[in-house]
């Protein structure tokens, strides 16, 4: 029990070439093995240890690990199914096999000042969820390009005069991203989502009129715009994670990036419709001027294999 | 903790941030998203809406928005098209009033009243506001103190302000008013005092102001004059509008000797005859007294009361100034505790009562709109015109109907016999229905019914009610009467020519409904006329429909109407 708990912290530590935190590793590779378990119990390589920069998915020729100043870790004994390149195996030269995916999950937040963003939110931060899948389109040992579709989601909530109003977006972009590795671990990348947002915007309030679907009474609008989004960030490789030499391998990616998100303005008006009724003319409830604008920042998991 | 407890942990600070490859990142990205929660919205959305208040001004309705420092003015136009506009006032709002002709809305604030202003705004102080649909109407008024009481002159003219009861100082004086002139702007004379509003300290033995009347201009001694009589809880005060600086006149209505305090009621003001000498003011009191001061000439200064107290037997209800026969004035006093009235002589003092058959307490003069043509008598050529004698409505709150009472003197008779209508229910109040018909008076009742009361044919229509909670109110020009039941969906239109009713369903229940002009009329035309139902729910809606379709039983075009909700929302991105 005590070996098998240990022989993480092992694997890491003959890649990293240094002592590291050991619960931050231990997470780091079990991650990793779960991942590996669910994809069939693929051969389970370290981070960084047999593999290049990402956007290099040349064939990936195994670097021998620095000497390790440490004493000598116990034995490690993977799980039934699961092999690792760490010593003898990474000696032999691996031809991975490359399909060119890539898939991310984000969290990304963005700082609105838009005054219409007030009935909707007590600050000026807009949280949405992103998920993004690409394919790789050209392949260099410095420069990988990748074309692919990106949607957000966000909502925000808030009060207004007692009144409870919200917002939701979804976003859905043609996702452009360049990536050129910086090291090992690391890869920079560029990126550029045009594409076209949904905003519902809503008001429950008693004042609205109630429609016979709805128990509650509501002023509401939906609204498209185009938007779009520019930022640029790091790529830090967690794991990589193969089946076999000629498998692909699957490598996970810790993101963080910066940019603006730009959407034209336009007019916030709410309407409340209830049952149709003759002789009545809606007028919206006017809440200004409402634009997604202003710089982000997003965190994120990528794959990419 | 020292220096040598800090220094290890920088130390180790930096050894992780440097031994860690996705610190960097993770401390730039966290400072990244410390920074989307920056940036706070303005307070109004936060603001509560229960403190609103609306008001129909004659071309706009205006909501008082307290808690969000506003006033939502929303109009309309000739194609029932709203527009919201609000206007900001200051900081602490502590009383609106419209003015009675509906044109102006007044606000009182107290300003920041010595707190901290909220943070990038200026410190405000105490002041009046007038708020209209024109911006150019719109006024400031810098007051000294904070105040919270507000009376108007129903000329237009004044508005005089003090301490209420509400009052939350610390300390208050009570008899401390401020006189706006609101005819003019606000002023600062010379040395820093302000010329407008002018402070003025009633001289007081005990008692603070209750109620306030302006008069009409009178001719006094000194000229023509407008005064501001001041009721408090024991005596009257007068005060000069020509000089509202100088002390006022104060008629204590309690003796040295006495320790029973005798109240003032109301008063009643009247000019008199042509001439300087013979305008009076008569002050009913809760007692069974009433005094009338004449304001006779002054050694040292214009005018001067000189008083005349008379016994009416009991404690009179109401009082009004009258012409009788041959245009003789006389004071008339309804004392329903003894089943009378009494018309006292203001210039001898002397008494007639005039038995009525009801313990009638209320008394309006109706004597342009109930003078039948047959009743003036003629003039005979070269006869000068002979003045009509004044006919009076009596009413009782309390049961015994409605009555006419003729003030003429006819043979075998002091004055003409009262002559009672046809309504036995208890009237709470008697509305005008205006300029169409000056000749009918709504009368409201207790129960489960109202009457049009048609002061030259004396009859009463009456009208059966779902409810005894309607609320009447006759449309601007007088044609039609609309009448609805608060928290109902209900709208009655009674068509005052024909007596018609009929009803129309508003989508939402209502609670309040309103007639006012379009605001964009063509120079010189009539302004058609909106009709607003106002529901307090939630942040208020509002239906807008033509009036004059709205009550148009023909008319199809009556359930037209343009629909708003939210009303308490609009305008506040532009704060």
């Amino acid at each position: 029990m005590r070996s098998s708990r240990r022989s993480p912290r092992n694997v890491l530590t003959a890649t990293g070439g240094r002592e590291p935190e050991v619960g931050r590793r231990a997470a780091k590779v079990l991650m990793a093995a779960a991942i590996a378990t669910i994809l069939g119990s693929p051969r389970t390589t370290a981070a960084a240890e047999s593999t290049p920069a990402p956007g290099g998915d040349e064939p990936r020729p195994s670097t021998p690990a620095p000497p390790s100043t440490e004493p000598a870790p116990a034995p490690y004994f993977p799980p039934a199914g699961v092999t690792t390149l760490d010593t003898p195996a990474a000696a032999r030269p691996i031809n991975h096999r490359i399909i060119g995916i890539d898939a991310s999950l984000g969290v990304r937040g963005t700082r609105l000042t838009s005054l219409g963003l007030d009935p909707f939110s007590r600050d000026d931060g807009f949280v949405q969820a992103s998920l993004t899948l690409g394919y790789r389109a050209v392949h260099a040992p410095n420069l990988d390009l990748s074309l692919g579709v990106e949607w957000d989601y966000g909502l925000a909530s808030s009060s207004a005069r007692d009144s409870r109003t919200s917002l939701e977006v979804h976003e859905l972009a043609v996702a452009l991203c360049g990536r050129v590795p910086l090291s090992r671990r690391f890869a920079a990348f560029a990126r550029l989502t045009p594409g076209a947002a949904r905003l519902e915007a809503q008001v429950t309030d008693a004042s609205a009129l109630a429609s016979g679907s709805s128990p509650t009474a509501s002023l509401t609008q939906v609204h498209w715009l185009p938007s779009a989004a520019a930022s640029a960030g790091l790529a830090f490789r967690v794991a990589s994670v193969s089946r076999s030499q000629s498998a692909p391998v699957f490598d996970y990616w810790l993101t963080a990036e910066a940019g603006y998100h730009y959407s034209p303005s336009y007019a916030l008006e709410l309407r409340s419709e209830g049952r149709s009724a003759a002789g009545r003319d809606v007028q919206p409830l006017a809440l200004g001027d409402l634009s997604l604008r202003g710089g982000f920042a997003r965190l994120g998991m990528a794959l990419t294999f | 903790m020292s220096h040598h407890d800090q220094k290890p942990a920088r130390d180790h600070l930096h050894l992780h941030l440097r031994r860690s490859p996705v610190a960097p990142a993770g401390v730039a990205a966290a400072t990244l998203l410390l920074a989307l929660g920056c940036g706070g919205r303005n307070p109004v959305w936060d603001a509560p809406v229960g403190r609103a208040q609306p008001f129909a001004l004659d071309d706009a309705l205006a909501v008082v928005d307290p808690d969000a420092n506003r006033v939502v003015l929303l109009t309309t136009d000739v194609t029932r098209r709203a527009r919201v506009e609000a206007v900001p006032i200051q900081r602490g709002m502590r009383a609106a009033t419209m003015a009675p002709d509906r044109s102006r809305l007044f606000v009182v604030s107290a300003g920041d009243a010595g707190e901290m202003p909220p943070d990038g705004s200026a410190e405000q102080g105490p002041a009046l506001e007038v708020v209209t649909t024109s911006v150019a109407g719109r006024r400031t008024y810098p007051l000294s103190e904070p105040l919270d009481g507000i009376a108007l002159d129903p000329r237009g003219e004044w508005a005089v302000l003090f301490a209420s009861k509400s009052a939350g100082g610390l300390v208050s004086n009570p008899n401390e008013l401020l006189l706006v002139d609101i005819g003019k702007p606000a002023g600062v004379a010379a040395g820093g005092a302000v010329a407008n509003p002018v402070a003025h300290t009633l001289r007081s033995f005990g008692g603070k102001p209750q109620r306030f009347t302006f008069t009409d201009p009178l001719e006094l001694p000194g000229g023509l004059r407008r005064l501001l009589i001041v009721e408090t809880e024991q005596d009257v005060a007068i005060v000069d509008l020509l000089h509202p600086a100088d002390p006022e006149i104060t008629v204590q209505l309690t003796s040295g000797q006495d320790a029973r305090r005798v109240h003032p009621a109301a008063v009643a003001v009247t000019d008199g005859d042509p001439g300087p000498n013979d305008a009076r003011i008569a002050i009913r009191t809760d007692d069974r007294n009433v005094v009338i001061a004449t304001l006779l000439p002054a050694t040292d200064r214009d005018f001067s009361p000189s008083l005349n107290l008379t016994d009416v037997g009991a404690v009179p209800s109401d009082t009004a100034w009258v012409r009788t026969d041959a245009g003789a004035l006389g004071l008339a006093a309804l004392v329903p505790g003894a089943g009378k009235a009494v018309v006292i002589d203001p210039t001898t003092g002397l008494t007639v009562d005039v038995g009525l058959p009801a313990a009638y307490q209320r008394l309006s003069l109706v004597t342009a709109a109930a003078t039948k043509a047959s009743t003036v008598p003629a003039a005979g050529p070269g006869a000068a015109v002979p003045q009509p004698v004044d006919i009076a409505l009596l009413w009782n709150a309390n049961g015994g109907g409605v009555a006419f009472w003729e003030l003429g003197r006819v043979a075998g008779q002091p004055y003409r016999s009262v002559e009672t209508v046809g309504v036995t229910s208890a009237v709470t109040s008697v509305i005008d229905v205006g300029s169409a018909h000056p000749e009918l008076k709504i009368l409201q009742t207790r129960d489960t019914a109202f009457f049009v009361l048609d002061l030259k044919a004396r009859t009463s229509a009456p009208f059966q009610t779902s409810s005894a909670s309607l609320v009447i109110a006759p449309s601007a020009g007088g044609t039609r009467a609309w009448a609805y039941v608060p928290g109902s969906s209900q709208i009655a239109s009674i068509d005052l020519q024909t007596l018609h009713a009929t009803e129309r369903r508003t989508e939402r229940p209502l609670s309040s409904l309103f007639e006012i002009a379009a605001s964009d009329a063509a120079p010189g035309a009539r302004a058609p006329r909106s009709l607003i139902a106002l529901t307090q729910t939630g942040t208020w809606a509002a239906a807008v429909y033509d009036a004059a379709s709205a009550g148009d039983a023909n008319d199809a075009a009556g359930d037209a109407h343009t629909d708003i909700a939210g009303l308490l929302l609009e305008g506040i991105d532009a704060f």
